[in-house]
């Protein structure tokens, strides 16, 4: 469960998110949709403690982030907008890494391994350096290292990026048996509408720092009174601009 | 604790799988004493063994007594053919001599004998030709004056008031000195260079290549993560401070420098004093890199940093090299500057100040704390994550 309250966070003079509330329940696909600068990585931002907010709060699983970091980081597996990776460490490496830093134990990690590298299915890259990875192979990595410990929480910014439709397909899959299977709650930041169409339950829809719609794919058609849900987001929205199909 | 060894491994492996800046950090330590003596004992080889002479005369014939003096110090003699201007002047030759008709007629007859040097003084080479020919014939001169005195029942002290013994050891140890600064300077800048390679990687490195993000959303406070990193650089800087130490110590043995007054071996003692010194300077110089390079935008802008931020410790061992400096108490409580004076007495062999080691590793490490409490929070400002 996420939760964000109220949240403001200016730059300078630019509000980049200006009094946002969302909720991501958990067994559910929780999807924020806007154009690029709409404030969507702000957001998340602040809900990985890299950015403080000017006002409100975040919290995960009820444990606000601005007060125990830490406690709020081990409920969660993170996807941030950011995918860099160590290029002289082999992708086994990183993910001990990562699972270490998350509190696993040898054994642990070793069988934690091996489940992620048969979900997302990068078995041939595990003994490679990640040097000269292509971008979708990196992205790869960068969704294993969310996924290493089994997090309850999962938060996702922009994870489909650069991703080929096969990787695309095995994502949501993936996305949608950790929803089903362990009830887990996925929150998914995109600009790419067939993305958020294709996956989310429910669904926030952000322009300028706020939310401008909100509600599952069909209460959004209802809303702007259209049959298609791509219609309903740019409807809602009121501009193409900054999105993509 | 747990976090750091993780943070620590991580980066410890990464670094040593950058051979390339391996080596940058490490060879400099290993190379430069070697490098240093080998230079010094080829600048002894051409100092110590004074170059022949040749020296052009004109009648040797007329004092074969003089010229057996001069071949016996060294002075190679040729027939002088012609005037000796042009010839000096052309710098065919440096110096030339002239000895007259009567020479061995006068000389005989024990009166004063004349000779004719010729130079240019205005030349640096005919200068110094000409002083030496010079000492060897007044020496000459001297030599056979005391003799025609004892001959005559006087004391050839009595025609000496004066005896000036010039005790020269003003090159050698100036030079004794010169090679324990430039060791100075080894051992302190390994403390430097050592980890300055792994500081930018660890810090700017990761802006760069954008994995600060993934790295910070992990459960560790930032404190672990910059004490990890931060152990990692200080093992790099401990161990060029190692190798600086072993370097000297090996390279003093293989090329044999005692001709300038060098001792051939840095005892053990020694060498643990300058380690004590060397380990403070390496957990400075790794925090205050990593403070500096969390700011760069890029790897490139970090070195630059970098390298005017070395140029800082060379400053109190240059001025020494030029200024005889005397040793101040306040100099203890600036670092970097109060351990590289206690080098200085350690490696003259006066032993090691207690106190001022007590007050310079004290000061170091404190410094070093608050560096690293700065670096640590820097960790949670959005400016350096991001770079906004």
């Amino acid at each position: 469960m996420i939760k964000i309250s109220q949240l403001t966070k200016r730059f300078g003079d630019v509000t980049a998110v200006d009094g946002l509330d969302i909720e991501a329940a958990d067994g559910r696909i929780t999807g924020l949709l806007g154009p690029n600068g709409a404030g969507k990585t702000t957001a998340m931002r602040t809900l990985y403690g890299l950015m403080k907010p000017d006002a409100g709060q975040v919290t995960i699983d009820g444990v606000d982030v601005n007060e125990d970091l830490l406690g709020a980081m081990r409920r969660v597996g993170i996807f941030p907008d950011a995918v860099g990776l160590y290029d002289r460490l082999t992708l086994r490496e990183h993910l001990r890494f990562y699972g270490e830093m998350h509190g696993l134990s040898g054994g642990e990690i070793e069988a934690a391994i091996d489940r992620v590298r048969d979900t997302l299915m990068v078995g041939p890259l595990i003994e490679r350096r990640c040097k000269g990875f292509s971008h979708g192979e990196r992205m790869k990595v960068a969704l294993s290292r969310a996924l290493i410990h089994n997090p309850s929480n999962l938060i996702l910014d922009e994870p489909t990026n650069g991703l080929d439709v096969m990787s695309i397909r095995l994502l949501r899959g993936h996305l949608q048996r950790l929803r089903d299977d362990f009830g887990q709650c996925i929150l998914f930041s995109s600009h790419v509408m067939q993305e958020v169409s294709a996956l989310c339950d429910y669904i926030y829809i952000m322009r300028k720092g706020r939310v401008v719609a909100q509600g599952s794919p069909d209460e959004l058609c209802r809303q702007a009174g259209v049959d298609d849900l791509e219609d309903a987001f740019i409807a809602l929205i009121g501009t193409e601009e900054g999105l993509a199909l | 604790m747990k976090g750091l060894w993780i943070i620590f491994k991580k980066e410890v492996i990464d670094a040593i799988r950058d051979r390339r800046a391996i080596m940058v950090a490490m060879v400099p330590a290993i190379l430069g004493p070697a490098v240093m003596m080998f230079m010094l004992q080829s600048a002894a080889d051409t100092k110590g063994g004074e170059s022949e002479i040749r020296l052009q005369v004109r009648g040797q014939e007329h004092a074969p007594d003089l010229i057996a003096h001069l071949e016996a110090n060294g002075v190679a003699i040729e027939a002088l053919e012609g005037d000796p201007k042009p010839l000096i002047q052309g710098k065919e030759i440096r110096v030339a001599m002239a000895i007259p008709d009567d020479f061995a007629e006068r000389f005989s007859a024990s009166k004063t004998a004349s000779v004719e040097l010729f130079a240019d003084y205005s030349l640096e080479t005919s200068e110094k030709a000409a002083r030496r020919v010079l000492r060897h014939v007044q020496a000459y001169g001297q030599q056979v004056g005391s003799l025609r005195l004892m001959v005559r029942g006087v004391d050839p002290n009595v025609a000496q008031p004066v005896d000036v013994q010039i005790k020269d050891f003003s090159t050698r140890t100036s030079r004794a000195s010169l090679v324990l600064l430039t060791l100075q300077l080894i051992f302190l800048m390994a403390a430097f260079f050592g980890g300055a390679g792994v500081a930018v990687d660890t810090t700017a490195g990761e802006r760069e290549r954008k994995s600060w993000e993934p790295l910070l959303v992990h459960p560790l406070a930032s404190r672990t993560i910059a004490g990890g990193k931060w152990l990692a650089v200080t093992l790099f800087a401990t161990v060029a401070c190692l190798l600086s130490l072993v370097a000297a110590a090996t390279a003093l043995k293989v090329f044999s420098l005692e001709a300038l007054g060098i001792a051939p071996h840095l005892p053990i003692v020694m060498l643990a004093g300058l380690f004590a010194l060397q380990v403070p300077m390496a957990f400075f110089a790794s925090a205050l890199q990593m403070m500096v390079s969390i700011f760069a935008k890029t790897f490139k802008e970090a070195q630059g940093f970098l390298g005017m931020l070395t140029l800082l410790p060379m400053l109190p061992v240059v001025i020494s090299i030029f200024k005889e400096t005397q040793t101040a108490t306040w100099v203890y409580f600036v670092p970097v500057a109060g351990q590289q004076q206690l080098m200085t007495s350690v490696m003259r062999g006066e032993g090691m100040d207690l106190t001022g080691f007590a007050i310079s590793t004290s000061v170091t490490l404190a410094v070093t704390a608050l560096t690293f409490t700065a670096l640590a929070r820097l960790l949670r400002s959005e400016r350096v994550v991001f770079g906004s």
